[in-house]
């Protein structure tokens, strides 16, 4: 007997979402496996904050369903609201409050028991890092700090699904990259992580699969490696020669897996045919033509280039 | 100076504001109102005058500091103040045009009233000395108003805060304006009678209040009859207009104050460090703090929307506050001298005040959850909207339970004495159901509303204005079928009236469920 797949964390089917005239969101089919850290990518009013509303219960789509570990959002929002930590795009925070007060407020809101409410406060706390501002005022906290607050809030309950819209936004690069130490942390723990964010290269490091969106429609979904392999037409690779720079093109363009070859500056710019997938082939016709190679690197495309390549660029 | 930027955007931002539409509105349809009664009810043109001067007096005092004392308070909430001062723009070219705007406001309603005024002309028995009278008091008080409204608005930086000291200041300016007038007076027409007026200054404020309103009549017997001698009508037209300029003056310098605290403050520095502590010092739970801590724990647990409201200690002051506002005026009501009065007839003012304060206190509630965007987290936690309600509602409750409850139990002593020919279980009625039913309707405009001056006056509408109004019109419907005497048709008025609000409030309260569900209310969310 085999062991039935584990649970999908999200799953959502034709799921959409109209204000009025209006389509935010449509027909968004996107499955989240447990463990992930999923990205998610979108131009400005692509619908990812609709989408992100739409698994914490605060909005009900138009049509479509959506499934978080098995829990409808529509039908079973209050088992859906124990499972997830929901971080929007903004604080939501009482400046006037202290940080521990206010981590004691939004337990008590989710029914933590006070006995056991003071250790996961302080718990929380020590997982971003804010232990030593426990008695600071919220308002006395800086922009990263806030943030680390809000994301604080979010595991109050220990949520198996983490939703935090743009986290990082807005912070210093410091900030940025302690943020993202904290979310590998947690994907450590075994949360399963969905974050919406502009700063592509940061989700290039730390998602293991993204999904990109555009006008409400999903454009790809799946790992990070398979969508630049889907846009790109040939890998690029650049060489450097201690020799005749003009022989060694010559002898690169008889080679038939190689689909373009041309001098920029003093390096040679190979793109290779669509089909070869191995860049040594380049050192290869190189030394054997007697060409003195001194440098060859791979020009890998970036997420952001991906994502320029696959977007039109258009907003709703 | 460089007044006309600031005047022209704040304009152009009221212009914008459907508020203002409804504020003029508003103005012009109470003013229709109080003809219409004055006309059925075949008062004097002189008798309509003085009824449309009240009306505008009441407007300056009421709703010119509700347009007003957001002015500067929500440019240092938004951020915007610090941006003028980065142009040449100085604090008191800032107050000066914010002052100079909302004065403009304040015209146009008087303006608004002018074709009314007009009417009792034609209907006689208005003299021009009390068109004059009437322009000059309400032009100084607007001036007034608007003044201590930007300056209260400079020191704050929340609106109900600002108008909370906006009314202080008023009650403050009208005492030192009738304390100059007196003195005034006295010089003028009898130095040798100071002691003879401090001794009956009861009177005299009764007096005062009917000069500044033109109450029973004083201006049209005043101004129009020949018993007065010329030269006494001269002196006390003198004396209006001097106080006029004096006011007008006062305003200004309260203008440039304003001007002055605007230059302190819009940096935005916390306060000294001597304030902080002399504010933790006074606030700080020195006596049985860890019974404090439980107890707050305890209402944490029960009810952690209402905690909010008494998480502060400004917050629970209110609760004391109400208390010793009601215990003074209860124990001033029944120790009267006159045994004959009916003490309950002196609680009357609490039996709309308290309410009205609820109602006040719960049109602004959901405000800051609605702006830093607490409310969409409370929205996905487990709390149900209408947890999310009965929480707020109870949390106001309890901050004007104590007050309340000895109200109720001071009333029903009184009515237990049985010496006075009314039971008074009508206002008593009201009151309870206005306790319970205000707050309801407040936090329904809270989360409905824009803006909490919208909130506060649609509050005000269908909690006190609506009512009665409903109420009076089923009397009238029943008027033929019935043939109660004076007595029991007002009391028939307000038990309709009460029945009126109890049904409003329970539609508003679905309303409200009803929104918080589908998540249709005034959405405000900025990264704070």
């Amino acid at each position: 007997m085999t062991d039935a797949p584990p649970l999908p964390a999200v799953q959502t089917s034709g799921l959409s979402r109209n204000y009025g005239n209006f389509t935010a969101l449509s027909g968004l089919n996107l499955t989240v496996n447990q463990g992930d850290l999923f990205g998610f990518i979108g131009s400005n009013g692509a619908g990812k904050t609709t989408t992100l509303r739409i698994l914490s219960t605060f909005l009900t789509p138009s049509a479509g369903a959506a499934i978080i570990f098995g829990h409808d959002v529509v039908r079973e929002a209050d088992a859906v609201r124990h499972v997830i930590g929901y971080m929007p795009d903004f604080f939501g925070v009482y400046k006037d409050m202290e940080v521990t007060e206010y981590l004691d407020f939004f337990g008590a809101c989710y029914r933590i028991p006070t006995a056991k409410r003071e250790k996961t406060v302080s718990d929380v706390l020590e997982l971003v890092g804010l232990s030593e501002k426990k008695g600071s005022l919220i308002g006395a906290l800086s922009r990263g700090m806030q943030q680390r607050l809000g994301l604080a809030r979010v595991l109050i309950h220990d949520p198996r699904l983490l939703l935090l819209d743009e986290p990082a936004s807005g912070l210093d690069p410091r900030a940025r990259i302690e943020m993202m130490e904290i979310l590998r942390e947690l994907q450590r723990l075994g949360k399963t992580i969905i974050i919406s964010s502009h700063i592509l290269s940061e989700l290039e490091t730390i998602c293991n699969r993204v999904c990109i969106i555009e006008r409400g429609q999903l454009i790809y979904s799946g790992p990070v490696q398979g969508v630049r392999d889907q846009v790109s037409s040939g890998k690029v690779v650049w060489a450097r020669v201690a020799s005749d720079q003009d022989k060694a093109i010559e002898l690169l363009k008889t080679n038939p897996l190689i689909a373009e070859v041309s001098a920029v500056d003093h390096e040679i710019k190979v793109t290779l045919a669509t089909e070869q997938t191995d860049h040594s082939l380049v050192a290869d016709v190189l030394v054997r033509g007697g060409a003195k190679l001194i440098e060859l690197r791979e020009d890998e495309i970036g997420l952001e280039e991906v994502f320029m390549r696959v977007t039109k660029g258009e907003t709703q | 100076m460089t007044l006309f930027p600031v005047i022209h955007r704040e304009l152009r931002a009221q212009a914008r504001q459907p508020f203002t539409y409804w504020l003029r509105l508003l103005g012009a349809g109470a003013a229709l109102a109080v003809m219409a009664v004055m006309i059925l009810n075949g008062g004097s043109g002189g008798e309509s005058f003085a009824a449309l001067h009240r009306m505008v007096l009441l407007s300056i005092w009421v709703l010119v500091p509700l347009g007003v004392a957001d002015c500067v308070s929500r440019e240092r909430r938004e951020g915007t103040l610090g941006l003028l001062f980065l142009t040449p723009l100085r604090a008191r070219d800032v107050a000066l045009a914010k002052a100079g705007t909302h004065g403009l406001r304040g015209l146009a309603l008087l303006l608004a009233v002018l074709p009314m005024m007009a009417v009792t002309f034609l209907q006689g028995g208005v003299g021009w000395r009390a068109v004059v009278f009437s322009f000059s008091i309400n032009l100084a008080w607007l001036a007034l108003v608007v003044a201590v409204s930007v300056l209260a608005s400079a020191h704050c930086r929340s609106w109900t805060r600002a108008l909370a000291l906006t009314h202080v200041l008023i009650v403050v300016s009208a005492v030192a304006a009738g304390t100059l007038k007196m003195f005034a007076a006295i010089l003028v027409f009898r130095p040798s009678a100071i002691w003879q007026v401090m001794e009956q200054l009861d009177s005299f404020i009764a007096g005062s209040v009917q000069y500044l309103t033109g109450g029973r009549g004083l201006w049209s017997t005043n101004f129009t009859a020949s018993m007065i001698p010329p030269g006494v009508i001269r002196r006390i037209m003198l004396g209006e207009l001097v106080t006029t300029g004096a006011l007008l003056a006062m305003a200004l310098t309260l203008v440039l104050w304003a001007g002055h605290v605007i230059a302190r403050r819009w940096r935005e520095e916390p306060p000294p460090v001597w304030m902080q502590k002399t504010s933790v010092a006074l606030t700080k739970p020195r006596f049985g703090v860890a019974f404090f801590r439980r107890w707050m724990l305890r209402h944490l647990e029960k009810n952690p929307i209402g905690w909010l409201e008494r998480r502060t200690w400004s917050g629970r002051v209110v609760v004391w506050a109400w208390f010793a506002v009601t215990t003074t005026l209860c124990s001033a009501a029944v120790t009267d001298q006159n045994i004959w009065r009916d003490p309950r007839r002196s609680l009357l003012p609490l039996v709309w005040l308290l309410p009205g304060s609820m109602g006040y206190l719960a049109a602004g509630s959901f405000r800051r959850e609605r702006e830093n965007g607490v409310m969409e987290l409370l929205l996905v936690s487990p709390l149900t909207p209408q947890q999310i309600i009965l929480g707020r509602l109870r949390g106001i409750w309890g901050q004007f339970l104590p007050a309340a409850a000895l109200l109720v139990f001071v009333w029903l002593a009184v009515r237990n004495l049985g010496l006075y020919q009314t039971t008074g279980a009508e206002w008593l009625g009201f009151f309870l159901v206005a306790f319970g039913a205000v707050p309801v309707i407040g936090l329904s405009f809270s989360l409905s509303s824009r803006t909490t001056i919208g909130a506060f006056v649609l509050t005000a509408l269908f909690g006190f204005a609506l009512p009665p109004l409903l109420g009076w019109l089923v009397v009238v419907a029943l008027d033929p079928f019935t043939s109660w005497n004076m007595r029991e048709r007002d009391s028939a008025q307000l038990a309709f009236s009460v029945i009126a609000l109890a049904l409003l409030a329970g539609a508003f309260g679905q309303g409200m469920r009803w929104r918080l569900e589908r998540r249709k209310f005034q959405f405000n969310t900025g990264v704070s």
